[in-house]
């Protein structure tokens, strides 16, 4: 424990303070190291230099300093704030909130630690302290509107409604007594009125939470004259009305909606609805006909009958649709009709076939976009090469659309490189679209030329003239939607450094998302948008959902177990080598250009100095990385049997047994298949047996325990003849099986017959079986027979 | 489904996305962010619902000149049109003209604009169709070099009135 300051000690700090301040920190840091030399064990003193060397730009010292300092003085409010500042500098909030916390209850009075402890609590979504901190804030008597609006934010965020409402009448009350004080007879500035209107849409809200849907609609119409957004204040009334029970007004109030918008699908949703029809489909047919011919460029109502017509009428309706966007020549109408086919196979495939029977237009592009509504129709229901027969047969074999259509057929038959090699010459053909430029590059991922895909990419970042390296762009840029793809891509051909970096890079893009929002804590209540604001913190809430997310961390899970546990992955020594000096040479050649300076920028761009991911191949506890990916899926998918799949395999390559079983647990509950099941308990049993730290008894207990998620033959049976009993229908899984109990022999020929139909489950297989170095000749031949197109084969 | 929508802040994240597959000016997601935070209002998207999955096909974001420093104290509020985009195979239906007509209605109700600003590359013949012809935009001056490859621009603008509004009847007519 230590001491008190002594008189000096304290008087130096608060000088060397007032530097801080001062932003002084040369002169500060002197000050601060004197104290220190004296007393090197004064914490307050110690958390002040990390603070100083920190704007000194020495900051690998920082973190030991806060750390040294917290013990030395735990009970010191100020240490703790200087601790939270630090964290919060680093944007680590979890840590700065924990230590703003600290200082807090240590000394409640302080302002500046009210404030930050307010947006470190919201970040941190503890509602608790949250709304005791607000609620200090305000008591401190001071009167600025964002301490208002920040209590009502954390007591709508409470659940607490009616002291929402509460904050915010007495809010109002203030806004008009400060209205009053302007020059009489002048309207509010326009800055103002907005803030006041959001406010109003904001209390209205809360109204709308608590289910009084009566007040809700008086507040509303009692502001109406205040409220600036129309459409919102249209929206909710008509919302109201409708949960009022009040038909007329209501009905009338979403025809107005749909008069200012006819393509928002949800208002004839909620028309239909408030009319009572949805269960009439003549009368359906009646309401949407006479909004068609209302709106006549409107999408929706001419698109819904689609989803309730049945029969001849259906096929009527599907028919006239589709002529119609052919004849106006529509490249896209085929997405617009694709549900059809889901619900209602029979009708959509005559109707495409009787569409296809028809005589081809003059018009070289009315005939190409017919062709291009035919070629997917055959392809959809499974008519590969008449599709391409079709195609190959448009007039304007150039024409961007057609050509996306024709690689999303050629893929459908596992035709991946020629589809990437049209796309790329597609958009070579149109440079400056990027849209294209994006599909090529995605599609030479999908014919896992990760290469071309790469350089492709990058064509727009380097015209634009932002940078060498197209790739560290795209990832600045948080281009997720193309990083995780290509991650996955890398991890197919077997290049775990750069499938880990890329998939990383995924990870540190979502990271940024999370920490993005903490600036908002203060600017969204500020500016007075509390609701756009409350959409972000919901949107934040779901954010590691997200399916880039849980594919990138799919792949650096993969690839750390792999890592961990020394994997063979098929590829042969020679080639491994030839790589690693081609990358070495690229390195030093990289190394000996010079410096590219990006347009607008004086300095030149940062070289990545690990361009091929060695720092995650070399990383000493692989499969603490992955456990550190995998945390955020627990708490944002914790019902997806994907994450208690992942989560097994962590732990079993952890040698974790109970964990792992446990996990599998999980996914039984979930639901997951029993085919699944039994071949997670093969293997878990199977490494159990091979495991030779774990001793015998304890050994015997986790084996007991897989019966309550396999079959009880998972203990009994020999492996083999379990898998092929129990894991045979998924026949991905009884290959991995049988390679993992070392019993290859049957797997290729059983994949031949049994999988070939399945263009999905084959591309699959093909890595499989390069990855165990197993003759494919079989399979190669039983998939080429079905698909003579197959691009993927090895 | 097809549908057009207001964006809420939730949106943001996949029209950043979108933005990049279909335009060389691009953002970073807390800039997005901070348009949809500042002028909520204004950002419109398309959608298409199929499987049960809505994804976005075309987006138009739309800010206040509000935090524009370099504009003359008192000018009129103005609005600027910062990205629009649709998807390849769903142009030329009509989908940038609607969002467009929606987000400039909004922006004139919420924010009380007056004009819009919108730039433009030299060479894209089919933005150009959309904002002059369309929706009447006229061409203010051409900003050399504007753009990172060094293209020129259109710097264009437009009176918003309430000509917005689209003229339907009032009649009874959709009523069953
Ligand atoms: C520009 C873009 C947004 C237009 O989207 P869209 O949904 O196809 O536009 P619309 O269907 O609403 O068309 C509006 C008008 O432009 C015309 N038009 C559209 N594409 C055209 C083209 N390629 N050439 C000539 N005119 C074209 C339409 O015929 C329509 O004219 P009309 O009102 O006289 O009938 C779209 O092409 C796009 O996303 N391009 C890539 C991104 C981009 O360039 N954005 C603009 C950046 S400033």
């Amino acid at each position: 424990m230590s001491r008190a300051p002594s008189d000096k000690d304290a008087t130096a700090f608060k000088a060397a303070m007032n530097m801080y301040e001062a932003k002084n920190y040369k002169n500060a840091l002197v000050e601060v190291d004197k104290i220190l030399k004296r007393s090197p064990t004064y914490g307050d003193a110690l958390c002040l230099k990390a603070l100083v060397v920190y704007h000194l730009d020495r900051r690998d010292e920082c973190l030991q300093l806060v750390l040294k300092g917290t013990k030395e003085a735990p009970n010191s409010a100020v240490a703790w704030h200087m601790a939270g500042i630090y964290y919060k500098l680093v944007k680590n909030y979890p840590d700065a909130f924990k230590a703003y916390l600290k200082s807090f209850r240590l000394k409640g009075d302080n302002i500046s630690v009210h404030h930050d402890l307010s947006m470190l609590a919201i970040q941190q979504r503890q509602l608790g302290p949250l709304d005791e901190v607000r609620r200090t804030m305000l008591s401190g008597g001071l009167t600025i509107h964002l301490v208002w609006i920040n209590l009502a934010v954390a007591q709508y965020l409470l659940r607490e409604y009616s002291l929402a409402i509460a904050t915010l009448d007495l809010f109002g009350k203030l806004m008009d007594i400060e209205a009053q004080q302007e020059p009489s007879g002048q309207k509010a500035p326009l800055a103002i009125q907005i803030e006041r209107s959001e406010m109003l849409l904001f209390q209205n809200l809360c109204f709308e939470k608590k289910g009084d849907y009566k007040a809700a609609l008086d507040d509303l119409e009692k502001n109406k004259a205040q409220i600036r957004d129309k459409l919102a204040y249209q929206e909710k009334r008509a919302w109201y009305l409708a949960k009022l029970g009040r038909k007329s007004d209501a009905v009338q109030a979403y025809r107005d909606l749909i008069k200012r918008n006819p393509n928002n699908a949800s208002y004839y949703a909620n028309l239909e609805a408030i009319l009572e029809i949805t269960g009439s489909k003549s009368q359906r047919a009646t309401f949407y006909r006479s909004l068609a011919k209302k709106y006549p460029t409107a999408e929706v109502p001419k698109l819904v009958p689609l989803s309730f017509l049945q029969g001849d009428e259906l096929h009527a309706h599907l028919k006239d649709y589709v002529a119609a966007k052919l004849k106006r020549g529509v490249p896209s109408c085929f997405a617009f009709v694709k549900d059809v086919y889901r619900t209602n196979y029979d009708i959509s495939l005559k109707v495409g076939d009787e569409i296809a029977a028809e005589s081809d237009p003059e018009d070289a592009e009315l005939q190409t976009v017919r062709a291009i509504f035919i070629a997917r129709h055959l392809s959809y229901t499974n008519r590969h090469s008449e599709a391409l027969k079709v195609i190959e047969n448009a007039k304007l074999p150039e024409m961007a659309e057609l050509v996306l259509a024709q690689a999303k057929v050629l893929s459908r038959q596992g035709d991946f490189a020629t589809a990437a090699l049209i796309l790329e010459k597609a958009a070579n053909r149109e440079p400056g679209d990027r849209f294209l430029n994006a599909k090529a590059a995605k599609y030479a991922l999908k014919a896992n030329d990760v290469a071309k895909s790469v350089e492709i990419a990058s064509i727009f970042p380097i015209a634009g003239m932002h940078t060498l390296d197209g790739i560290k762009h795209l990832t600045e840029l948080e281009s997720v939607d193309y990083l995780a793809p290509l991650a996955a891509a890398y991890s197919r051909v077997a290049d775990h450094g750069m499938a880990l970096k890329r998939a990383e890079g995924v990870v540190s893009v979502f990271d940024t998302y999370w920490k993005d929002q903490y600036d908002f804590h203060y600017y969204g209540p500020r500016r007075g948008s509390v609701r756009a604001y409350l959409d972000l913190l919901q949107w934040e809430d779901s954010l590691y959902c997200h399916p880039r997310y849980l594919q990138a961390v799919e792949v650096a899970v993969k690839e750390y177990i792999a890592l961990a546990t020394g994997e063979d992955d098929g590829v042969d020594a020679e080639t491994k080598a030839k790589l690693k000096t081609k990358r070495a040479n690229y390195i030093k050649k990289m190394e000996s250009e010079p410096p590219f300076t990006p347009k607008g920028f004086d300095k030149p761009e940062e070289r990545d100095s690990d361009p091929f991911g060695r720092e995650f191949l070399d990383k000493k506890a692989p499969l603490d990385e992955a456990l550190r990916l995998w945390q955020p899926l627990e708490q944002a998918r914790p019902t997806d049997i994907k994450t208690w799949q992942l989560a097994f395999e962590i732990y079993l390559a952890q040698n974790k047994y109970v964990l792992a079983i446990q996990s599998l647990k999980k996914a039984k509950d979930l639901g997951a298949p029993s085919s699944y099941l039994a071949y997670a308990g093969a293997k878990a049993r199977h490494q159990l047996e091979l495991d030779e730290t774990a001793l015998e008894v304890i050994r015997n207990l986790q084996l007991k325990m897989l019966p309550a998620i396999a079959p009880e033959a998972v203990v009994t049976m020999g492996l083999v003849e379990f898998v092929d009993k129990y894991v045979a229908r998924e026949r991905l899984l009884w290959a991995d099986a049988r390679h993992f109990l070392g019993k290859t022999d049957t797997i290729v020929s059983v994949l031949a017959t049994e999988i070939a139909g399945d263009i999905d489950q084959c591309t699959q297989a093909a890595l499989q079986l390069a990855k165990w170095r197993l003759d494919s000749t079989e399979f190669n031949k039983a998939v080429k027979a079905k698909w003579p197109r197959a691009s993927f084969l090895k | 489904m097809f549908s057009i929508r207001q964006a809420t802040t939730r949106d943001f994240q996949e029209i950043q996305q979108a933005n990049l597959a279909n335009l060389p000016e691009n953002y970073s997601l807390k800039y997005l962010l901070y348009h949809a935070i500042s002028w909520p209002q204004g950002s419109y998207v398309a959608t298409m619902t199929s499987g049960g999955q809505e994804r976005i096909v075309g987006y138009v974001l739309t800010k206040m000149e509000d935090d524009n420093q370099e504009l003359p104290p008192n000018s009129p509020p103005s609005a600027h049109i910062t990205s629009v985009s649709v998807n390849r195979t769903y142009r030329k239906l009509g989908i940038a003209g609607a969002l467009l007509k929606q987000s400039l209605r909004s922006m004139r109700e919420s924010y009380g604009a007056e004009l819009v600003s919108l730039h433009v590359r030299e060479s894209n013949k089919a933005a150009l169709h959309l904002y002059k012809n369309t929706l009447g935009f006229e061409v203010l001056e051409v900003s050399a070099g504007y753009y990172a490859d060094n293209e020129d621009a259109y710097s264009m603008k437009k009176v918003l009135d309430d000509s917005l509004i689209d003229n339907i009847p009032d009649d009874q007519d959709d009523l069953l």
